[in-house]
């Protein structure tokens, strides 16, 4: 595995300084400890991806011990989601726990009962959302494997100038799931990886002006899930705009749904970068993580050159 | 109006005969005595793609406006290539200009090009081909229809030249989708200059 780039050493750096922030009990009640399962399933699944490359999982598993120890080694799901079935981010959570040996088998009995009531089948899940949760549900052992839903709009293979942020987000992480982040890119129908592998490219330089950084690192996750070097502009961007304590800024109004007691400055701010700076550290970290399995047959795409 | 959008208008007639005449009272307008190298390749590949050769009585005129005055302003050496290659085919006599400017031509100047038979070179890699795709793809989706259009006539042009046709499939579909997507907003808008690059456009594909 490659070294860390300065800027994604420093992005790393910033995930264990803020570490603290990313605990659900910063929720005052347990609506808002629920909301804020949010950002620390986002940790964990980041902590996950990097922990692919050795050195790296040695490094933050204090972070994940951490974790465990804020959910009270799981029973704080089980109280939560007891009051709400809110499981998508619950479910990921507990999947990437499960992944990194971190188990508890009232949780698991109680996700499975859970998984086995009629609810499920009427979550009304966006299609990326139902991706992600039956991606996670195979994780824990509890389903099968994923498949694009009807009405996706990756599905759709739109004409590629429609892409916008609304549309971004949903064909990122249904790439994301299908693929297992990388390590299964087959699992993509070969034209779909064709269509990925062509317009990538076109869709980054869409989002630098104007910018999002946040969108931007998400594209550029997906390009490494589909064996496409991101853009070099992309990266270049993400370093550039790096604050100096490793954070990279996020779009305005970001996080602003999630609660911050007193409205504290810090809090606020954490919230609105938190997301761009996990998702720019994958991005600028992407040949740690996104190293496939599987070997590809030559694609369109790469008949061309993509 | 602006003489720009006069002048597509003028280019944009349906009649052959309309779109001569047009050209002609467009350049009668006092403010438009003067014609750009740009808009002179333009009047060349109009009177190229009629089927009847085109009289002295409207090209001089043209040519006159384009080229009768002290300075020519700035044009790349790949349109002083279009304008003779053109002009030795519809007028039957050639027209050298001075040596033009050199480094990365647009896809205005490109479009042009490829639409005279030009561009691409036959060394022209699946790498600049691609480029034009997702040229236009940005374009497309920052509402910059006319450069758009542009990069996608000399896609065209570049698909027709590739011998990797089964790879073409994901390209040819964009083509179509975007021909499609830009002939309703030209309807939707009346753009002349929309409707003008969709012609140059449509001759491309037709390779």
């Amino acid at each position: 595995m490659s070294k860390l780039s300065d800027a994604a050493e420093k992005g790393v750096g910033w995930i264990e300084h803020y570490r603290d922030e990313f605990s659900p009990r910063r929720g005052r009640d347990p609506y808002e400890q629920t909301m804020l399962l949010k950002p620390c399933a986002e940790l964990m699944l980041t902590v996950t991806l990097l922990g692919r490359d050795l050195s790296l999982r040695r490094r933050l598993r204090p972070i994940i011990s951490w974790a465990w120890n804020e959910i009270d080694r799981g029973s704080l799901i089980i109280d939560l989601t007891s009051a709400k079935v809110e499981l998508v981010e619950a479910v990921g959570l507990c999947a990437d726990f499960a992944q990194n040996g971190y188990r508890n088998d009232r949780l698991r009995a109680w996700l499975a009962h859970l998984v086995a009531t009629r609810v499920i089948q009427g979550l009304e899940l966006t299609p990326w959302r139902y991706v992600a949760f039956r991606y996670n549900l195979q994780r824990l052992g509890l389903g099968g494997s994923p498949s694009l839903p009807t009405g996706s709009w990756l599905g759709a293979r739109p004409e590629p100038w429609t892409i916008s942020v609304t549309s971004a987000y949903p064909l990122t992480h249904e790439v994301f799931y299908l693929t297992d982040f990388g390590r299964s890119p087959l699992n993509l129908a070969a034209d779909l990886r064709d269509y990925l592998q062509l317009w990538l490219p076109a869709w980054q330089q869409c989002f630098q002006e104007p910018e999002n950084l946040d969108v931007l690192a998400e594209l550029a996750m997906t390009a490494a899930c589909v064996r496409t070097d991101p853009e070099q502009a992309t990266l270049q961007l993400l370093e550039e705009r790096q604050f100096d304590n490793g954070s990279i800024p996020g779009p305005p109004g970001a996080g602003r749904v999630l609660p911050s007691p007193r409205e504290d400055p810090e809090r606020r701010r954490f919230l609105t970068h938190y997301h761009a700076t996990l998702v720019g550290v994958l991005a600028l970290a992407y040949r740690q993580w996104s190293t496939a399995c599987e070997s590809e047959p030559p694609s369109a795409a790469k008949r061309l050159n993509l | 109006m602006t003489p720009e959008v006069a002048w597509c208008i003028a280019l944009g007639q349906q009649d052959q005969r309309d779109s001569r005449l047009a050209i002609a009272d467009y350049i009668r307008r006092d403010h438009c005595t003067e014609l750009s190298v740009g808009q002179l390749i333009d009047a060349l590949l109009l009177w190229y793609f009629d089927a009847n050769p085109v009289s002295l009585e409207v090209a001089v005129p043209v040519v006159v406006a384009a080229l009768d005055r002290p300075t020519l302003g700035s044009y790349h050496r790949l349109e002083q290539q279009t304008v003779f290659h053109l002009s030795e085919r519809v007028l039957g006599w050639a027209i050298t200009l001075p040596e033009g400017e050199s480094g990365m031509a647009d896809y205005r100047v490109l479009s042009r090009a490829t639409v005279a038979g030009l561009y691409p070179p036959a060394t022209s890699t699946n790498e600049a081909l691609v480029s034009a795709a997702r040229a236009a793809c940005v374009m497309l989706h920052s509402c910059f229809y006319v450069q758009a259009a542009q990069a996608l006539t000399v896609l065209c042009g570049q698909i027709h030249l590739s011998g990797e046709q089964s790879a073409m499939n994901l390209l040819v579909q964009f083509v179509d989708q975007s021909y499609a997507h830009l002939t309703a907003l030209a309807v939707a808008h009346g753009s002349a200059q929309l409707s003008w690059e969709l012609r140059l456009m449509s001759e491309s594909r037709r390779g």
